[in-house]
């Protein structure tokens, strides 16, 4: 299945949590927002989400900013 | 002493006792960052949302900020209300509070404020809870209808942001500071104390500093300076600065003892 993350395509070949994927790529699941195809995804929600095919993901996370 | 350890100001249900607000951008290393707060006596911190780096994912501001500090996320990149409400919302669902920083962009060059998409933004997000800070063109009727929809404070520009060029939009900073009942922060531009305390005696409530400190030599050292000059400006402002003429008046009287007064 083809997912769509920050932009870009990535082929994913098993069906995959989105916590585990998350896990996967090592990123401290409490420093990461997710937006599950336009919608905020609240973390207790990650677990029971499974990645499917033409899902848009955007994974962002708080950097230094001001003025 | 006494008026600094009472002069405290509001802003949505937080009482602060800082008038100093960092910015977390621009630092070469982000170890400095818990330094510099520190020695700012800051108690409100700015910061960003961006995609996740994956070739450093663990990386992530809020590691370096102290807990207890009022986090403000700002919604830079947005280039319209809509944008600023979506980063808004994924800003407060990642469990930073209530607090944003709205600032909507289109222009590259010098990144001025679109006050239109500000004030549609700061609208929609004050009905959805939010405490809303807006960072703005220093305009009077904007000003009044940031207030009008509840903004809670009003950040208007200095200079261009990161320019260090002071501010440059004194006389209409200060005609927000006579006129808008609400704290008016001066953000963008302030790139030297001195600055920092023209705005306080001014009369504004805060000031937002981020480029000044971060691309000092010594950011930590120049953090202290910045709170002190915000202190310093702060109790000027509360004093009540002198009246201005253009001729001297002498400090003591030029009648004396070597001839008859003129």
């Amino acid at each position: 299945m083809l997912v769509q993350i920050n932009g870009k395509p990535l082929e994913l070949s098993n069906e995959v949590s989105l916590l585990a994927w998350i896990e996967e790529q090592k990123i401290p699941p409490g420093t990461a927002i997710i937006e599950y195809n336009g919608e905020i995804l609240p973390q207790d929600r990650w677990k029971a989400t499974f990645l499917k095919d033409g899902d848009q993901l955007e994974v962002l996370k708080f950097v230094g900013g001001g003025r | 002493m006494e008026k600094v350890a009472t002069d405290i100001f509001k802003i949505g249900d937080k009482e602060l006792s800082s008038r100093l607000f960092i910015g977390t951008g621009k630092y070469a290393s982000k170890e400095i960052v818990p330094k510099v707060l520190e020695a700012s006596s800051s108690q409100v911190i700015t910061l960003a949302i961006r995609r996740i780096d994956w070739k450093n994912p663990q990386e992530n501001m809020l590691n370096y900020i102290p807990k207890g500090m009022t986090l403000l996320p700002n919604t830079s990149g947005a280039r319209n209300a809509e944008e600023a409400v979506r980063i808004a919302r994924l800003a407060r669902a990642a469990g930073c509070g209530d607090w944003i920083k709205i600032e909507v962009i289109q222009d590259q060059r010098y990144l001025l404020p679109d006050n239109y998409e500000t004030l549609t933004a700061t609208e929609i997000l004050v009905k959805e809870g939010f405490i809303v800070l807006p960072y703005m063109s220093p305009d009077l009727g904007t000003a009044r209808r940031l207030k009008d929809v509840g903004a809670a404070a009003v950040m208007p520009l200095g200079s261009p942001i990161g320019s260090n060029r002071g501010i440059q939009t004194k006389e209409l900073v200060r005609i927000l500071i006579e006129e808008i009942d609400l704290p008016i922060i001066v953000d963008a531009g302030i790139g030297r104390p001195s600055e920092a305390a023209e705005a306080l005696e001014m009369g504004a409530a805060a000031v937002l500093v981020n480029t000044a400190i971060a691309t000092a030599n010594n950011p930590v050292t120049m953090a202290s300076a910045f709170r002190l000059a915000v202190e310093s400006g702060r109790l000027a402002f509360l004093a009540g600065p002198g009246s201005r003429q253009q001729a001297a008046e002498a400090s003591s009287p030029l009648t004396g003892f070597l001839r008859e007064a003129e």
